[in-house]
């Protein structure tokens, strides 16, 4: 479900990166990485908490937990494209996972989700990881460096980058994210970090760009 | 260390005058008489902290209720200082209530963190889903004229929005961060003043997003960066970056004096400072 080619959509999000490419904000390779190291911070700070939460709530069976993580990570959005690139990504992956244990004899999700199959990425993620079984650790770090690989491979759309460069940028930014402390005992509602004017900024500046080939 | 406390309640009369039914306060914080500038029986309520700023230990609490019907603009005269610290750190909650029908624009200037500051700040607003509210609060670096940017120790900062009983708006976040990671693309990208306002006015008052787009695509400037968008609860967020502080507040007031009249259906006056 980390693969590039889960059919996610999330090829279709540059979360704010093709503003900063667009009015020339950047132009590098070195401006690229660290607007992805910023989106890498904000994830581990934010959304990897959404991701151990509803992982946890999963394993309790605990379908109300999961609505007021759906909730709050709602709130936490202000930006209108970030969370509509949260709720279609999050509801592709979750359709996507249904469809492949479409074969088992009992639902997959159970009563755990609604119908609508309407909840955010972060969510959505902790969800079929941990109907998977798939171990903590490896889910949260899976999720963000499946993030960081989107958007490389985004950035080497529509900046364009070479795909050498885009290795390279990769490998640093798997090389950063095995640095940072990630401590499972942290990834708290209470440490939730969401500050990123910036990001937030070039989001909402997405919405009037005048031509875009990116959803977000 | 000072225990400020300043508790409000706004009411209407039978002439459509909002005034001050309830007032508790406890030194620094006092208010003016309230001064009425509009047409809609407003009361502008200016706030002071006649400390003059903040130091460890110090706390600042605010519970201020619009009633039904009741109209408040709340300002203060000038910006909130946080004084230098060697350890410990100063407190502000608020807590705001906005009733039917009623409206709550609050417009404080910023709050400037000094060097070896610290500050923890939790608001809460509990908003009637038909109501109005413009909410902005900015935050300066440092002093600039004394050379002090991001020398601050840590800013945490806390900001729940309930309309109608859920949450629809949630910022959380500390900064204790080195000054390279501020300055860096995504966050404060070099700027040294940021804020944000909220505007609510109903379901049907949302799509003047698509006019305010309109109007700060003319309104671009070279040592600012801003930005609006409508979340899924009507809320409209507006983010700013800036270098220049009176910068900033100018267009803060600038677009809520283009807002105002869709939302609230009344000119923003004069506000003299």
């Amino acid at each position: 479900m980390s693969g590039g080619t889960f059919p996610t959509g999330s090829f279709n999000h540059s979360y704010g990166l093709e503003t900063y490419i667009q009015t020339y904000r950047i132009s590098t390779v070195a401006e690229v990485e660290s607007v992805l190291k910023t989106i890498l911070e904000v994830n581990i700070h934010l959304d990897a908490v959404f991701v151990k939460e509803a992982y946890e709530a999963t394993l309790q069976d605990d379908s109300v937990r999961l609505a007021e993580l759906q909730q709050l990570y709602t709130a936490a959005k202000p930006a209108k494209e970030l969370f509509e690139a949260s709720m279609k990504t999050g509801r592709a992956l979750l359709l996507g996972v249904k469809k492949l244990q479409a074969g088992n004899e009992t639902s997959f999700y159970g009563n755990l989700l609604n119908n609508s199959l309407q909840y955010h990425y972060a969510i959505g993620y902790g969800v079929v990881a941990a109907k998977l079984s798939l171990p903590l650790r490896e889910t949260v770090q899976t999720f963000l460096f499946s993030g960081m690989v989107s958007l490389v491979s985004v950035a080497t759309r529509i900046m364009p980058l070479g795909q050498n460069e885009s290795q390279l940028v990769l490998y640093r930014l798997g090389k950063q994210l095995e640095n940072y402390p990630i401590i499972e005992e942290e990834l708290t509602i209470e440490n939730v970090n969401s500050f990123s004017p910036g990001l937030e900024i070039a989001s909402m500046e997405h919405e009037t760009l005048y031509t875009r080939l990116c959803m977000s | 260390m000072q225990d400020g406390i300043l508790e409000l309640d706004i009411k209407v009369d039978q002439n459509e005058k909002s005034y001050v039914s309830r007032m508790n306060y406890r030194f620094p914080l006092k208010i003016m008489r309230p001064f009425y500038l509009d047409d809609m029986g407003t009361a502008f309520l200016y706030v002071f902290d006649t400390a003059g700023g903040m130091l460890a230990g110090d706390r600042a609490d605010y519970s201020i209720s619009v009633e039904n019907g009741a109209h408040l603009y709340l300002t203060n005269a000038s910006t909130s200082k946080i004084y230098q610290m060697p350890e410990g750190k100063a407190c502000i909650n608020q807590h705001f209530h906005v009733g039917e029908n009623a409206s709550f624009e609050c417009f404080p200037e910023a709050i400037t963190l000094f060097k070896q500051s610290e500050l923890e700040t939790y608001t809460r607003i509990d908003a009637h889903p038909n109501s109005v509210l413009a909410y902005c609060e900015m935050y300066s670096s440092g002093r600039k004229s004394a050379g002090e940017s991001f020398e601050f120790r840590s800013l945490s900062n806390r900001f729940h929005l309930y309309i109608g009983g859920t949450l629809t708006i949630w910022e959380q976040y500390r900064l204790n961060m080195e000054r390279e990671q501020f300055a860096r693309l995504g966050y404060l990208e070099g700027y040294s003043h940021w804020g944000n306002l909220y505007l609510y006015a109903g379901q049907d008052k949302a799509d003047s997003i698509t006019r305010l787009q309109e109007y700060l695509s003319t309104k671009e400037r070279s040592n600012i960066r801003v930005g609006c968008s409508l979340h899924p609860s009507n809320v409209i967020t507006v983010k700013v970056l800036s270098s220049n502080y009176e910068e900033m507040t100018e267009l803060i007031n600038d677009i809520w004096s283009f807002m105002r009249p869709l939302m609230l259906k009344g000119e923003l006056p004069y506000i003299r400072k």
